[in-house]
């Protein structure tokens, strides 16, 4: 007390200078990171949290578990980017409005085959185990998914690139297997042999026959 | 000990007359010369699947319970540790050696036989490890892809170490009764197959092409964990797969596709 009494007004100045420029910066970052500069882990961990929150949900009926995990996925990948990986260098074969019916598509059957593995849900949970730098800027997140004792846990990586100053994802591996690269072989083969509107009926119809089967209880005709 | 390794010393000279030395590189995931071979033998292994090994998983996963099947499954995976130990060290992954004789003791013991896998909550991971990858870490290339009756997907290289995993097996050296050898093999494939229904119902719907499906998940799954032993975290298996310029550089260069 007595020392801050005794201090010179020249440094009590330079103190609220110093303390000014202080809360400058704070408020500066607090304002970076409010306009959605969420780092790659806090991404996926987002990502996680959510869905688990939807799936703890015991009033939810399965439609709409459905649906609020496909908005949260829609959320946090950039589906663009994943389809031109997925066609690679076909990808210009498709014309424009090709493209986004692929897009399109490609999201609805994602959608529709993973949003089944939610429907077996026995209080999984997701640890992040850490980042790693990739080339071309990228981001892999590695996650966990514990399920009781450590003897199951099941890997799964996330890819995210940056864009617009938003992290996205645009790969999910799953104990070391890459959907980008598993769809990738699995489309080339189509279009090489029946063209883009071979794949794109394919998946039309590969869709069609999956959406009923989100309707709860629905017998399956096979 | 020295006798029992002969086996594994002719797989491993076989393997290296069969493939060519490749300097560990990344396979290619559609490299496929034998596809229609490999189609009708996979389209038998699906009819194997569907009339017989699925319907009897489907009737041992309503009577056994989840917590017995991954007992039954932790059981199967202690006594693979002669194989496991013996790569390792033929890796010159001593550390990895000495983890799993720890597991061993930790399981056989605290884990009664091996039903419960404490070592991995203790911070001992299971190890994923067989013969097929100590030739891949010493550099032989897999060959083509090559899908095999009953046992699935693998390659020449991989066919080669599981001959090298069955010499090197618990079954070879303790148990002397045949019977038991089948026995529990078909346990340990039923089981297996009832903790996988659902992950593989899964899988056949959320492909359009289940072959190619299986091959791709295969080939990367085996280079990752070969490269990953080789070198910490391993390689990516294309390079050009997170490249979304690829396209555009081709129709510069005016290469059609």
């Amino acid at each position: 007390m007595k020392r801050s009494l005794r201090t010179t007004s020249s440094t009590a100045i330079r103190h609220s200078v110093l303390a000014a420029l202080v809360a400058g910066l704070a408020a500066g970052l607090a304002l970076r990171a409010g306009a959605s500069d969420k780092s790659p882990s806090q991404v996926v961990d987002a990502l996680s949290n959510r869905v688990i929150a939807v799936l703890q949900d015991k009033n939810l009926t399965t439609d709409q578990r459905h649906t609020q995990i496909e908005a949260i996925a829609y959320d946090a990948m950039d589906f663009e980017t994943l389809s031109k990986l997925v066609l690679a260098r076909n990808w210009t074969k498709f014309s424009p409005a090709q493209q986004s019916e692929f897009i399109d598509q490609f999201k609805r059957h994602l959608s529709i085959t993973y949003g089944r593995n939610f429907d077996t849900y026995k209080n999984e949970q997701v640890q992040i185990l850490g980042e790693r730098p990739e080339a071309r800027g990228d981001v892999t997140v590695q996650t966990k998914i514990l399920r009781g004792g450590h003897a199951d846990d099941v890997l799964v990586d996330y890819r995210l690139r940056q864009h617009d100053g938003q992290w996205k994802i645009i790969d999910v591996i799953i104990e070391n297997v890459s959907l980008v690269s598993n769809f990738r072989s699995q489309f080339q083969d189509i279009v090489a042999t029946g063209g883009p509107d071979r794949l794109l009926t394919l998946l039309k119809e590969k869709n069609d026959k999956g959406e009923p089967l989100q309707a709860p209880a629905t017998p399956e005709k096979s | 000990m020295r006798l029992r390794l002969l086996p594994l010393t002719a797989a491993v000279l076989a393997a290296m007359a069969l493939t060519a030395c490749a300097g560990r590189q990344p396979p290619k995931p559609d490299y496929d010369p034998w596809e229609s071979l490999n189609r009708k033998t996979f389209a038998f292994n699906e009819t194997v699947d569907s009339y017989l090994l699925e319907p009897v998983a489907r009737g041992w996963d309503f009577v056994v319970p989840d917590p017995a099947q991954r007992c039954l499954s932790h059981f199967f995976n202690n006594l693979r540790f002669p194989i496991v130990f013996v790569n390792n060290i033929l890796q010159w992954k001593l550390r990895k050696a000495v983890e799993s004789v720890a597991r061993l003791q930790i399981n056989t013991f605290i884990g009664v036989l091996g039903l419960f896998d404490v070592a991995a909550d203790f911070g001992v991971p299971r190890q994923d490890q067989d013969t097929g990858v100590t030739l891949g870490v010493w550099d032989i290339a897999p060959g083509p892809y090559l899908v095999l009756p009953f046992l699935g997907p693998s390659s020449p290289r991989d066919a080669v170490g599981l001959a090298g995993d069955a010499a090197l097996g618990f079954y070879t050296y303790f148990v002397t009764v045949p019977g038991l050898t089948v026995g529990a093999s078909a346990i340990n494939v039923v089981n297996e197959r009832a903790r996988f229904l659902d992950v593989i119902k899964n899988a056949k719907e959320a492909s359009l092409d289940y072959y190619t499906f299986l091959r791709n998940a295969f080939v990367q799954r085996r280079w990752k964990q070969i490269s990953g032993q080789a070198t910490e975290g391993g390689k990516p298996l294309e390079e050009d797969l997170y490249n979304e310029e690829i396209f555009e550089n081709y129709l510069e260069h005016g290469d059609t596709p």
